[in-house]
């Protein structure tokens, strides 16, 4: 506790980026979107096996001034079709919420995305239509492509 | 200010691992620094720094660990790892050393087997001399341990080379632990020494290890029974044989009597240095850490039930404690759990800080997190409506710029913090920066693609972005970065304008649409998302350049518009209403059929303009000219390929495949 908490945050999420940087962790990345610290833009890749195979996904992390006590804001910046995702990219994520905690990281947070895609949650969908549909994975899996490729 | 080091557990290499996994367990694991100082929940034996741990739980009531429901007063320190982190922490850069040097060790050893190979004298491995030439410079935080070792297997027989290798040469430049000195050997000692040398009143000692023993740098840190060392409780120099002893008796005085080779502690204090070994073991046992605790008296706080306590009490309180007292009831209410946490987690240092430096941090706390101009509030208020927020924050900056000096100055300081910030860190960033540059090259040497998804990062790496004199930091809300600004990323121009172009097609459009497209579940985001990518385009080019372009693109959108996809539609509409307000209506009517036919258009001419996208995907899209013209000719390969079969969804993962390739 050697500064305050203003500098903690940058301090927490330079630690985090040396982190993420070094432990190379295929399928995910993320990096400051400029100077500024707490702004960062992230790639996740559908990993193999689900219908987000083969697709990247760019989001956006914003990171309050009180993380990590707080959790970071996430969203798709590229169109994801999917159960827990709205059309404005927010996501559905309960360890984004409410089951938030100190030490999660961006690398944590990336990863459960990254697993998200692959299994989402029916019970609590964001986009409805996506959950209904999620039983028919030919159909989905158009979708998802058609979506994920709109962006371009 | 920034006195932190960036030490992470990737100091070390992958192959020890475990000093990695040893590393990570005496870091905190929410601010990952080491633990200062430890505490720990007794209900579930989680740990963390004492400030994290007390946020943590006065925010959450929960352990961030396991989320079980915990109390600030199952919080306990535990000094044992505290002790253990400062020996660790003051003996890091040795172990790191002593990994380099080992590294090095092997890679030398190699080569002098192979020397001695051709020198085909040798036959017997055993017996290894390590020439050390150790340059230690040891100025404050840039000490990097420059370790020249060369190490040699040798033979008796070979004399030549002892005489040439076996110069033990050290020269140690450091702040006070290490005496400059050199020490020479003549060769043909071998057999002359042994571990008893510390016995020897010579100042020159000769630094060979035993046969057998050399492959173990560290052995000789543990000393011989006859050896000196200081006694960690009261700091007497006492032989290793009599220590436990010495502890056991709880400290008497030793003698100096005891010391069998009558020598002055003083001189003996210089003769164990001599040795290079005991040099590191000096380093070690001399830490002047695990001395007796004084027992913190100072009462902790306790958090109070603000519900309970009228302004004007907890105001009162406020003031008994010496810390602040303005601002509403909420504000104190606070400022005053933070202090608590600040207050507390003080009281668990060894070394209480100052009630001053408390408040100071206290101060800047809430300077931070509560005043209305601070750029991170407004940061805070960011994601909760992407687009209106940004679009407010526009009129907030002209509001600001022209505010209260005091916010101007506010935030310069903190502008300022960021730019001494980003300069002292400056070659964090660049050692990041190269580490992912090779990463890049090691992958653009295995396949050699040009345009991937991995690029992207490197772009956003540019040097510029972090140490750009005339950019500025982007929460800096008193002045706007130009958007002509060349060094400012690509990307972010292109999001700025594009949000700034949303907010005015929403403003634009007519309330009816917004609404429809809110009901619209699944066709919104197909909308919306072309909305940004056709703003992207005409974002970066000179829009007047290319309205020729999007004249021949619109032509051509309604020659093709029977047979050509939703996606073009789209497009071409989207461009339209940046372009022209008073295309409005116009454009309504297109979105209207194109809505229709998004509906119906479930064909397979669908698909293939899908396919044909996601070949041009990989093409970056930023490249404007590059997009119009594909988008161009797009329609003309619609048009001919509206006539061929059906594509079985097959195809269409087969080309997906090839795309997945390329992007790798």
């Amino acid at each position: 506790m050697n500064t305050t908490e203003g500098l903690n945050v940058t301090k927490r999420l330079q630690n985090e980026l040396m982190q993420l940087m070094m432990a190379g962790i295929p399928g995910v990345s993320a990096f400051p979107e400029s100077d500024n610290l707490l702004s960062w833009v992230g790639t996740i890749e559908g990993a193999p096996g689900t219908v987000y195979h083969g697709l990247s996904y760019k989001i956006s992390l914003k990171f309050p001034v009180n993380y990590p006590y707080s959790a970071p804001t996430i969203k798709f910046t590229t169109p994801c079709f999917h159960p827990n995702v709205d059309s404005e990219g927010n996501i559905c994520l309960d360890i984004l919420k409410d089951k938030w905690s100190a030490v999660y990281n961006v690398q944590t947070i990336l990863l459960s995305l990254q697993s998200l895609l692959g299994e989402p949650n029916n019970d609590s969908p964001l986009n409805t239509y996506a959950a209904q549909m999620w039983d028919k994975p030919e159909e989905f899996k158009k979708h998802v492509i058609k979506i994920h490729n709109s962006a371009n | 200010m920034f006195d932190f080091d960036l030490t992470d557990i990737y100091d070390f290499p992958e192959e020890y691992g475990s000093f990695r996994d040893f590393d990570n367990l005496l870091r905190c694991p929410i601010c990952k620094e080491f633990l200062n100082p430890t505490l720990i929940l007794t209900s579930c034996q989680h740990y963390g720094c004492s400030y994290c741990m007390r946020k943590t739980i006065t925010e959450m009531n929960i352990c961030p660990m396991c989320r079980h429901s915990a109390d600030a007063t199952e919080l306990q320190k535990v000094s044992l790892i505290d002790d253990i982190i400062k020996i660790y922490k003051n003996n890091r850069k040795i172990i790191l050393e002593l990994i380099e040097f080992k590294k090095k060790n092997n890679n030398n050893r190699i080569n002098n087997v192979l020397d001695t190979k051709q020198d085909s004298k040798i036959d017997n491995h055993k017996s290894e001399l390590d020439s050390k030439d150790i340059n230690l410079s040891d100025d404050g935080d840039t000490t990097m341990a420059t370790i020249a070792l060369s190490d040699i297997s040798s033979q008796v027989g070979t004399n030549e080379k002892n005489d040439t290798f076996l110069n033990d040469n050290i020269e140690q430049n450091s702040n006070g632990d290490f005496n400059s000195k050199s020490v020479s050997n003549n060769g043909n000692n071998d057999n002359d020494n042994n571990d008893n040398n510390n016995n020897n009143n010579n100042v020159d000692i000769i630094d060979n290890n035993q046969s057998g023993n050399s492959s173990h740098e560290f052995s000789s840190i543990q000393p011989s029974d006859d050896e000196f060392v200081q006694c960690p409780l009261c700091l007497q120099n006492i032989q290793v044989k009599r220590l436990n002893r010495h502890m056991d008796l709880n400290c008497p005085k030793e003698s100096p009597l005891n010391d069998p080779s009558n020598n002055s502690l003083n001189f003996f204090m210089s003769s164990s240095k001599s040795d290079n070994d005991s040099a590191w073991k000096n380093k070690i046992f001399s830490n002047p850490i695990v001395k007796p605790k004084i027992k913190n008296k100072t009462q902790k706080l306790r958090s109070l039930a603000y519900n309970l306590l009228t302004e004007s009490k907890l105001r009162k309180i406020l003031k008994d404690l010496k810390i602040p007292s303005h601002g509403d009831k909420i504000l104190m209410q606070k400022r005053h759990a933070e202090y608590v946490n600040i207050f507390n987690a003080n009281c668990d240092l060894d070394h209480p800080k100052s009630h001053q430096r408390l408040v100071e941090e206290l101060k800047r706390w809430e300077k931070i997190n509560f005043e209305t101009s601070s750029p991170f509030s407004k940061h805070n208020s960011f994601p909760k409506s992407f687009f209106s927020s940004r679009h407010n924050n526009g009129h907030n900056i002209s509001a600001n710029s022209s505010g209260s000096s005091q916010n101007d100055i506010d935030l310069e300081e903190i502008n300022k913090e960021h730019q001494s910030y980003l300069q002292s860190h400056k070659s964090d960033f660049d050692y990041l920066i190269k580490q992912i540059k090779k990463r890049e090259k090691k992958k653009d040497s295995s396949e050699d693609k040009e345009t991937s998804d991995k690029n992207e990062p490197e772009d956003l790496i540019d040097l510029d972005i972090f140490y750009d004199e005339h950019s500025h930091i982007s929460f800096n809300s008193s002045k706007e970065k130009p958007i002509k600004n060349n060094k400012s990323i690509k990307n972010k121009v292109v999001r700025k304008k594009q949000s700034d172009s949303d907010d005015e097609y929403y403003e634009g459009s007519k309330p009816s649409k917004k609404a429809r497209s809110h009901k619209t579940n699944v066709k919104t985001p197909t909308k919306r998302y072309n909305t940004r990518s056709s703003h992207i385009t005409l974002d970066i080019n000179d829009d007047k350049q290319n309205s020729e372009d999007f004249s021949n693109m619109k032509r051509n959108e309604e020659i093709s518009n029977n047979n050509s996809s939703s996606h073009n539609t789209i497009e071409v509409y989207e461009v339209l209403s940046s372009e022209n307000e008073s295309t409005e209506k116009n454009k309504e009517m297109n979105y209207d059929t194109k809505e229709h036919k998004n509906d119906t258009n479930n064909n397979d001419n669908n698909h293939i303009v899908e396919i044909k996208e996601v070949q041009n995907n990989s093409i970056d899209n930023i490249d404007i000219t590059k997009k119009v013209k594909e988008s161009n000719h797009n329609n003309e390969e619609i048009e001919n390929k509206s006539v061929e079969p059906p594509i079985v969804l097959s195809d269409e993962d087969v080309i997906m495949g090839d795309k997945i390739e390329q992007k790798e």
